[in-house]
């Protein structure tokens, strides 16, 4: 009887730690804090009696949602792209020489908080959805690059070198052994600059682009914390949401 | 088939292999037999190009490897290592048809063929197939390995110390094993150790290695009974007879014709005309006896006495029987 019951507690636990069930879960949250806020509001409005608006009025929850999705992607998919480039290019013998410099580098502007970026964005850039864009992207790639570089550097070398004694040609080698291999790292790197991306791209706000970044500046201006719930809760889950999709990447077999 | 001429390589000034000539006939199989560090395994990568001498020449059936096109020299010589490096991320099957798929062959052939091959090293192809590398025991990731250097049937097969991190009795297993497939397939082996044992069992002949330098080339037998130096004496150590008496079967040598089944013939020790001459010197002393008996289907064979075996193995030109 004991047993029984102690075995269908586990289940449960092991149900609710689930990848599965947290996918849904995330989805669901940020379904309904940014884009059918009809529960989320009347929830809010309890939590909060004294404030009129919890729901920031200035824009509909659909499109600051949608604009932070873009500055999302845009800045994610840059980042991608250039980080590819940039460790193709530190592969090539020419760069290889400064490869440790591109090393420290990133690492260097790592420790450099993204909201510090903004203060280069504006007088450079000026306003708008590109210079969140291209701050994001120059803030992201290497992190990215370094990853890509480090991934495919651990590849153990015994494993190549069996790949080339079966007489397997260089790119067959490169696309079915090496990258597959170091496709951890290397998805380990994209999770992280997704997430950043995902909660940086709150800063859009700040430079006129939308998104999430907007309830919550508000929030912060009018004292009204039911603003910066909206805004940071989507984004802290979408966040979640990411991370929790590509550990599926992560580990392999 | 294989023929080295005058190879050296260094390393940073220090030399792992100074002059070496060696020349491996086809279907034989040559074991480098050294401590290590004595350049054997640089050797062996030389063959396939993984390592390029700074000194000598390779000829593969008559060619220097450096007029062969790289990839396809290297699809001519199964590689088989220690370290096995099967890859993780495929599934044993896709290990074992990896450079079919390179080549190109159809799906259907493929699967086709790994299963033959995984047969061919003992492993039911419908349990493993679908296993990841780190589903399998140390003896099974080896067997694939073997299993994928023979995919695309290579004449040439080169051993890296394939079975040095294997438990001791996996080990046994397969070598013995490995010593009837090799019978079975006629390759041209290169097989590298620094277990005497296991170099006496595999090799047709025995190349022994010190500080990159050759020291003595031929068969166990012959090593066992005229040692080149000093060095090649102390290395196969005083008990080189006995793994070369295992090299030996019973039914070699001629019997004494059973006379009368007299009670102390009955005694004797009893063995099948198939056992290796390693066993049955031990157990003729463990039973303190000079003379054997040989039993084949409960029928006895003949009686062979110590003087027989001496006089065999002193006779006993090459190759082995067992």
């Amino acid at each position: 009887m004991e047993a029984a019951a102690s075995r269908i507690s586990w289940l449960r636990i092991r149900f609710f730690k689930s990848r599965f069930f947290l996918i849904v879960l995330y989805l669901l949250i940020v379904y309904l804090t940014a884009w059918n806020t009809f529960y989320f509001e009347s929830w809010l409005h309890k939590v909060f009696p004294q404030f009129k608006n919890v729901i920031y009025p200035g824009a509909t929850p659909e499109e600051l949602f949608i604009d932070h999705l873009k500055i999302t992607f845009y800045s994610s998919f840059g980042a991608l792209v250039f980080s590819c480039i940039f460790s193709a290019l530190i592969f090539t013998r020419f760069f290889a020489d400064f490869k440790k410099l591109i090393i420290d580098l990133a690492s260097f502007l790592q420790t450099i908080p993204s909201v510090a970026i903004i203060g280069v964005v504006i007088p450079v850039l000026g306003y708008g959805l590109i210079p969140i864009v291209i701050a994001l992207v120059a803030y992201s790639i290497l992190p990215v690059t370094l990853n890509i570089v480090r991934g495919l550097e651990s590849v153990p070398e015994f494993y190549l070198e069996t790949a080339e004694a079966l007489g397997l040609s260089k790119s067959f080698i490169f696309f079915k052994v090496k990258l597959p291999l170091a496709a951890p790292v290397i998805i380990a790197g994209i999770k992280n600059m997704l997430i950043i991306n995902v909660s940086a791209a709150t800063m859009g706000a700040l430079v006129g682009a939308g998104g999430l970044g907007v309830p919550i500046m508000a929030g912060i201006h009018d004292f009204n914390p039911a603003f910066i719930i909206q805004g940071s809760v989507p984004t802290a889950a979408m966040a979640l949401l990411i991370d929790e999709l590509l550990k599926i990447g992560e580990g392999y077999a | 088939m294989i023929r080295l001429d005058g190879v050296t390589k260094s390393y940073r000034g220090k030399t792992v292999v100074k002059d070496l000539s060696l020349e491996i006939k086809e279907g034989e199989t040559c074991v480098l037999l050294g401590p290590s560090g004595c350049g054997k395994s640089t050797t062996l990568r030389m063959i396939n190009r993984l390592v390029v001498p700074d000194r000598g020449e390779i000829f593969i059936e008559g060619r220097n490897v450096k007029n062969y096109d790289l990839l396809e020299l290297r699809r001519r010589i199964g590689y088989v290592i220690q370290s096995v490096g099967l890859f993780p991320h495929l599934t044993v099957a896709e290990n074992v048809g990896i450079l079919l798929k390179y080549l190109k062959w159809p799906k259907k052939k493929i699967s086709q063929r790994v299963e033959e091959l995984l047969a061919l090293v003992r492993l039911d192809p419908d349990v493993y197939k679908n296993r990841y590398p780190h589903e399998l025991s140390g003896g099974e990731a080896q067997r694939v390995g073997v299993a994928r250097a023979l995919a695309a049937d290579p004449p040439i097969l080169l051993m890296d110390e394939p079975f040095g991190a294997l438990d001791p009795k996996t080990r046994e297993q397969l070598q013995s094993e490995f010593a009837n497939l090799k019978r079975l397939l006629k390759k041209t082996i290169v097989f590298v150790t620094h277990d005497v044992y296991e170099a006496v069992i595999m090799g047709d002949k025995i190349a022994i290695l010190k500080d990159g330098e050759l020291q003595q080339y031929a068969e166990p037998l012959q090593i066992w009974h005229n040692p080149a130096n000093d060095f090649v004496a102390s290395f196969v150590g005083a008990e080189f007879g006995f793994h070369v008496l295992s090299r030996f079967c019973l039914k070699e040598i001629d019997c004494d014709p059973v006379k009368d089944h007299s009670y102390e013939e009955m005694l004797l020790p009893r063995f099948n005309p198939s056992t290796n001459l390693k066993v049955v010197v031990a157990e003729m002393i463990r039973k303190r006896s000079t003379k054997a008996f040989v039993v084949l289907d409960g029928k006895p064979q003949g009686i062979v006495t110590f003087e027989r075996i001496i006089d065999y193995i002193r006779r006993a030109g090459h190759g082995s029987s067992c």
